[in-house]
């Protein structure tokens, strides 16, 4: 059960280097949780009004369902970019989607669905199969470049003398799952800093859901 | 026979066993009552703590139940949709439909922060408090709104991931408390923080608040109100500070109904076995004290003399049988000895003639009658000689033998007893008057008859004292003691036969009312008594200077008395002493008087032996003596020559210690008496009194001249003063002073004259031969 935290968000920044900030050099950001421990595959997207639209891929990104999981559960995607979510169990689902930056449904359905669909607006888009609670993919759909923490929870970002702000968002953050969180590049006095993204623990697999998927199929 | 009187054993019985009933069933009830008040208070917990149970039980199953419904409706896909559409008006018409899909009476949306997003019922708002807390509740909790209570329970909506909370409401209304009650068998009723009630399955019509009253009603009951209700407080998770409370209430008034019905039996119970106890007791104790109360009846026949009881009771047990059988026997015993006493008391027990009482109580019973008896008493002369001589047995024996002999004389239906010591008594019938004679005759011969005793034979003579009913009297008491005073007389006058003469008891009475008369006049001394004193003319110094006191006595009534009569009445009745202590104070008293005006003279009072063998005597001469200062050498003694030779020597013992004293002795009537010379010459007395006898016819008798010639001669010739007494006429006072006699006394001189009196007439003598 979500429990939510006040504040939702701490970030600290901690000036770890005085000397004069650079927008030209690259900086390092370490992302951790509540607990100190350092979270990979948070997505930090460096926002700049005044970059070029990055070009969208034609090929449409696939989130695969296996084994009654998004494979994979997340993938970053350009907005305006399509994904096609292809079904590789023996099993039907029910794909879809309530986010505001997208809302879909992919009606029970086997095999290869009939097109990708695609992402007009940048945001995070949830995907859930409606007959497999337990299944939950999330969908990042980017407007300018993004990166994502490595295993150490650290990413280095090369930074234009345009960008203004960075957002950071994570699967498991505690905030409302399409919320990122926004920091003002220019308030940064220093080139290696800390986020702390406050996260709950995923469900666990076999869920309620799962077990009366069919109830909630009506 | 019935008991009439209060038994206190059986009272003590029935008591004992009635106590020890009541004392044992007081302590079964006590008991009982308590362990039952324990059983029941423990049924009551036990009942509540089964209700609590359930109750709470019945929570969390609905929890449950409402937990798995709203899980369902919140993972509907419609539903989701509908929440995620973010249409106010859309999630709103969602919860009210999906809420009655579930029959929720609340619907809430939230989002993540807690914010209502929406609500199935209208206006619904939260409180700040609630809006942050509802969501940190982990479980069902309770809220007010509009005054109901609900049992809210909070839900994700998860799509997939958690975008909202639903919470969903179902009221605690009066169909959920019946519910309860009916699965608890208890009253509940759900109060909020303020104390008001929620709901509840009692409703009572009084103003006072209901939690107070499931507080605090009582039912009346016997001594004291007992609690109404007992009551179970549980708390409600809320968010409030103060939690909803819960209270299970059991209603006690049937648990009393079924505790009073029990207590009232067990009451019941012991009061009958206590009526059986006393029942039983009483009659075991009848059993056991009827037989006392026959033996009661038994004592109180003995108590009568009567010692021929018989009872009628033949369920005596065997012990008081025996008892009984003891009583009866000692009744016949105390009959056989009463008998053998009453045989003694009447008789005597020398002879078993009847004894004086027994004799006088015959003879109240014999008399009055139609038939005429003589009454005869005897007595036997000299036998104290007897006693000495022969000794008492022989005496006994002799008794003895003369009883025989009356109880063997010849006329019929006499009637003999032994008064005391030798003294019988014969009441004799007669058929006539003229029996009299033959019949005392033949009575006096029997009597004559010598009697046989231990071979001697003993010719016995007797004084007899006759009287004859009734001539001489009709009272039977009174006959007697004429019978006795004839006997009486019969020995004054030693003759052998004495027939009682009319008068006699009469004269005897005179003389009894004398002597009570000359008490009264001794303890008054109110004048009735009082001295004369009689001129002594001294011949050698032709002076005045004794004069004897003499007593005198005029009586109110019987006018004067004379002094040979009464002072011998006092000597033989005993009261002489008081009379001479009398005569000794006021003449004394009168002594000291004339000293005071100068008259000198000695005062001569008479003595009788009586006074003289009185212990106190000479002590009271004495301290009356001093106690008006006067010298014993002016009082003279007179006692009569007869009385100085009874018991000689304490006399002269006595003479001796008065002369000593200083008082004068005199023997009073000389020459009348048989005293002898010698022994006179012993005596230490001063004076002799010639008596008048001689005096009196002085100048006529030459024998009297001879005899009171010698007399004087004699009593000079001892060392005696002699006075004349009785002096009438000169030729005798001349007689008198030719013998040298030393005092003379009489008429001639002077009569005894009261001290007044005394007084002129010694002015008028001693003026008259100076």
């Amino acid at each position: 059960m979500f429990k939510p935290f006040f504040p939702y968000f701490t970030v600290t920044l901690l000036a770890i280097l005085f000397s004069p900030f650079v927008h030209s050099a690259p900086i390092v950001v370490h992302v951790h949780n509540q607990h100190g421990e350092q979270l990979k595959n948070a997505i930090i997207e460096i926002i700049d009004p005044s970059a070029e639209q990055n070009t969208v891929p034609t090929e449409p990104a696939v989130m695969d369902q296996v084994n009654k999981r998004f494979v994979p559960d997340l993938i970053v995607i350009q907005q305006g970019q399509s994904v096609l979510f292809p079904n590789s169990d023996d099993i039907r689902h029910h794909v879809y989607s309530f986010s505001q930056a997208k809302q879909f449904e992919l009606k029970l359905y086997a095999g290869k669905p009939k097109a990708a669909i695609p992402f007009e607006k940048n945001g995070v888009v949830i995907v859930g199969c409606n007959i497999h609670d337990s299944m939950v993919g999330s969908i990042y759909v980017a407007k300018n470049r993004t990166q994502k923490t490595s295993d150490d929870g650290t990413a280095t970002l090369e930074l234009t003398p345009t960008s203004e702000q960075i957002s950071v968002w994570h699967s498991n953050q505690q905030a409302a799952p399409e919320q990122r969180v926004i920091f003002d590049i220019n308030k940064l006095k220093s080139n290696e800093y800390m986020i702390t993204i406050p996260t709950i623990q995923p469900p666990a697999r076999d869920t309620f859901g799962d077990t009366f998927g069919d109830y909630s199929a009506e | 026979m019935a008991i009439t009187q209060q038994n206190s054993l059986r009272q003590n019985i029935v008591l004992l066993c009635t106590g020890l009933v009541l004392i044992t069933s007081v302590i079964i009830q006590a008991a009982s009552w308590w362990s039952t008040s324990e059983f029941n208070n423990s049924q009551i917990a036990s009942r509540i703590d089964n209700a609590q149970n359930v109750f709470e039980q019945y929570l969390t199953e609905k929890e449950r139940l409402l937990s798995t419904a709203a899980r369902v409706l919140t993972a509907d896909f419609g539903f989701k949709q509908a929440v995620s559409s973010r249409d106010a008006e859309t999630i709103t018409s969602v919860l009210l439909n999906h809420g009655q899909r579930i029959e929720a009476d609340l619907m809430l949306l939230t989002d993540l922060e807690g914010k209502l997003v929406s609500s199935s019922l209208k206006d619904f708002q939260f409180d700040s408090s609630q809006q942050t807390s509802l969501t940190e509740q982990q479980n069902t909790q309770f809220i007010m709104f509009n005054n109901k209570l609900y049992q809210l329970l909070e839900l994700p909506v998860k799509a997939p991931r958690v975008i909202a909370h639903a919470f969903i409401g179902f009221e605690i209304d009066s169909t959920v408390v019946e519910e309860l009650k009916r699965l608890t068998s208890l009253d509940i009723s759900f109060f909020d923080n303020n104390n008001r009630v929620i709901v509840s399955t009692i409703t009572h019509a009084n103003k006072q608040p209901l939690k107070d009253y499931l507080a605090t009603a009582t039912l009346p009951w016997l001594f004291r109100d007992r609690p109404a209700y007992a009551n179970r407080k549980l708390g409600l998770d809320s968010h409030y500070s103060q939690p909803f409370q819960v209270f299970l209430t059991a209603d006690l008034s049937s648990t009393y109904q079924e505790y009073d019905a029990l207590i009232s039996t067990i009451t019941i119970i012991a009061s009958l076995i206590m009526l059986v106890a006393i029942l039983i007791s009483g009659l075991f104790a009848k059993n056991l004290t009827q037989p006392l109360s026959h033996l009661v009846e038994l004592a109180k026949e003995f108590a009568q003399g009567k010692y021929s009881y018989v009872t009628t009771d033949t369920k005596m047990s065997r012990e008081v049988s025996t008892l009984f059988d003891a009583f009866s026997d000692m009744g016949k015993e105390i009959d056989l000895r009463e008998q053998h006493i009453l045989h003694q008391a009447q008789h005597d027990t020398l002879t078993q003639l009847f004894n004086l009482h027994t004799f006088r109580s015959k003879l109240n019973k014999t008399l009055p009658s139609k038939q005429a008896y003589l009454l005869v008493a005897i007595d036997i002369r000299g036998f104290s000689n007897l006693n000495d001589v022969l000794g008492i047995q022989v005496a006994d024996e002799c008794l003895r033998a003369l009883a025989k002999r009356l109880t063997e004389f010849s006329i019929p239906n006499c009637l003999h007893a032994r008064l005391h010591g030798d003294v019988f008594t014969s009441l004799i019938p007669l058929q006539n008057e003229k029996e009299i004679n033959s019949h005392i005759e033949s009575y006096t011969a029997m009597l004559a008859e010598p009697l046989q005793v231990r071979r001697l034979s003993l010719n016995l003579k007797f004084w007899i004292g006759i009287t004859t009913y009734p001539n001489d009297s009709n009272d039977p008491q009174a006959l007697f003691q004429r019978t006795m005073l004839a006997l009486d007389n019969a020995k004054k006058e030693n003759t052998t036969v004495r027939f009682y003469q009319e008068g006699e008891e009469e004269a005897r009475l005179e003389h009894l009312k004398i002597v009570e008369s000359l008490k009264e006049a001794l303890a008054s001394d109110d004048g009735q008594l009082y001295m004369n004193y009689q001129p002594k003319l001294n011949l050698k110094t032709n002076k005045i200077d004794k004069v004897e006191a003499l007593i005198r006595w005029q009586h109110p009534e019987m006018g004067f008395v004379s002094p040979e009569l009464f002072v011998n009445y006092a000597e033989q009745t005993g009261i002489i002493f008081d009379l001479t202590s009398w005569v000794i104070n006021s003449t004394i008293k009168q002594l000291s008087e004339w000293q005071q005006q100068n008259i000198f003279i000695e005062i001569a009072i008479n003595i009788s032996a009586q006074d003289f063998s009185h212990p106190e005597f000479y002590n009271q001469l004495k301290a009356t003596t001093d106690k008006y200062k006067v010298s014993p050498q002016h009082i003279t003694l007179e006692i009569t020559e007869r009385d100085l030779m009874e018991d000689e020597k304490r006399t002269i013992a006595l003479l001796q210690e008065l002369k000593d004293t200083g008082y004068t002795i005199s023997v009073d009537d000389y020459g009348i008496g048989q005293s002898s010379l010698a022994k006179l010459k012993e005596l230490p007395v001063k004076e002799l009194k010639i008596d008048k006898a001689f005096v009196m016819e002085l100048h006529k008798s030459e024998s009297d001249q001879i005899i009171v010639s010698s007399t004087i001669e004699l009593g000079h010739r001892l060392n005696l003063s002699v006075v004349a007494e009785g002096v009438e006429n000169e030729q005798s006072l001349a007689l008198l002073k030719d013998m040298d006699c030393d005092h003379i006394q009489g008429y001639h001189l002077a009569k005894p004259l009261t001290a007044k009196n005394f007084v002129s007439w010694l002015n008028d003598y001693e003026q008259t031969n100076a």
